[in-house]
């Protein structure tokens, strides 16, 4: 594996996260308050624009390279979500959640390599 | 349909709004899993052509359903967990080849999907959305 294809893959990751991140703006935001339909579809559309990216690189991918390696790379993406949404949304994270997101992500990596 | 303060006789069942909204979080979960499962068998059926085959587009159907209930749980649920329970989808494929299959599964595999579970369970537990605006 290239340093270009953990980039790849890692870059997936991110779109994952960011499209998550751009879906939980659009229903919900930060300020808890009701969007106009115009902004929820501008921020949806947007979403569905990264995951639409993501599906055709992640799609490449699987072609080329082994599951376990690929998948082992999922394991990152709550962990990446949850910090980010803590960062970017403001959303509380209690210390339980961190944990539980640790075990899950490490899990993940775990099920896909062994 | 239930509504929060719906009474059964002799029985009370009032859901929460963190109860309802981990419902629909399931329900994401069981569309994501049946559709993923569906593409699978449509994919199988017609390696060449999946398209032409029933269970492929049911998949689809119930892809466009799990991003709709996706959709409605993000109304309320923080995303960072929302997204940390869906991951037990992931464990789909092994668990079934166990269960169904009695395929051997190796004991890193096991380790792993037990440490998912307790992750599962320790991010999505009720108190880490009660002061979350329901």
């Amino acid at each position: 594996m290239t340093a270009f294809t953990l980039f790849l893959c890692l870059f997936c990751q991110v779109l994952v996260v960011a499209g998550n991140l751009l879906l939980k703006h659009a229903m919900a935001g930060i300020d808890g308050q009701e969007r106009s339909r115009f902004q929820t579809g501008l921020w949806l559309f947007a979403g569905i624009a990264l995951f639409s990216l993501w599906f055709f690189l992640w799609l490449d991918l699987l072609g080329k390279y082994e599951l376990s390696q690929l998948y082992a790379f999922e394991g990152l993406a709550p962990v990446f979500l949850m910090a980010s949404a803590w960062l970017f949304l403001g959303e509380k994270v209690p210390l339980r959640g961190w944990i539980g997101v640790s075990l899950i992500g490490a899990g993940l990596m775990l099920v896909a390599a062994a | 349909m239930l509504t929060s303060d719906q009474t059964l006789p002799g029985f009370s069942l009032k859901l929460s709004a963190s109860a309802k909204a981990y419902i629909k979080l399931g329900a994401c979960a069981g569309l994501l899993a049946a559709g993923e499962l569906l593409l699978k068998i449509g994919a199988t059926a017609q390696p060449d052509s999946p398209m032409t085959h029933w269970a492929t587009w049911i998949g689809i159907v119930f892809y466009v359903l799990n991003f709709v209930a996706w959709l409605e749980a993000l109304k309320t649920i923080p995303v960072g967990i929302a997204f940390a329970v869906q991951s037990i989808v992931q464990l789909m494929v092994p668990l079934s080849a166990w269960l169904l299959l009695h395929e051997q599964i190796s004991s890193g595999r096991a380790l792993g999907i037990l440490l998912v579970f307790v992750g599962v369970f320790l991010a999505a537990a009720p108190s880490a959305v009660a002061d979350e605006r329901l």
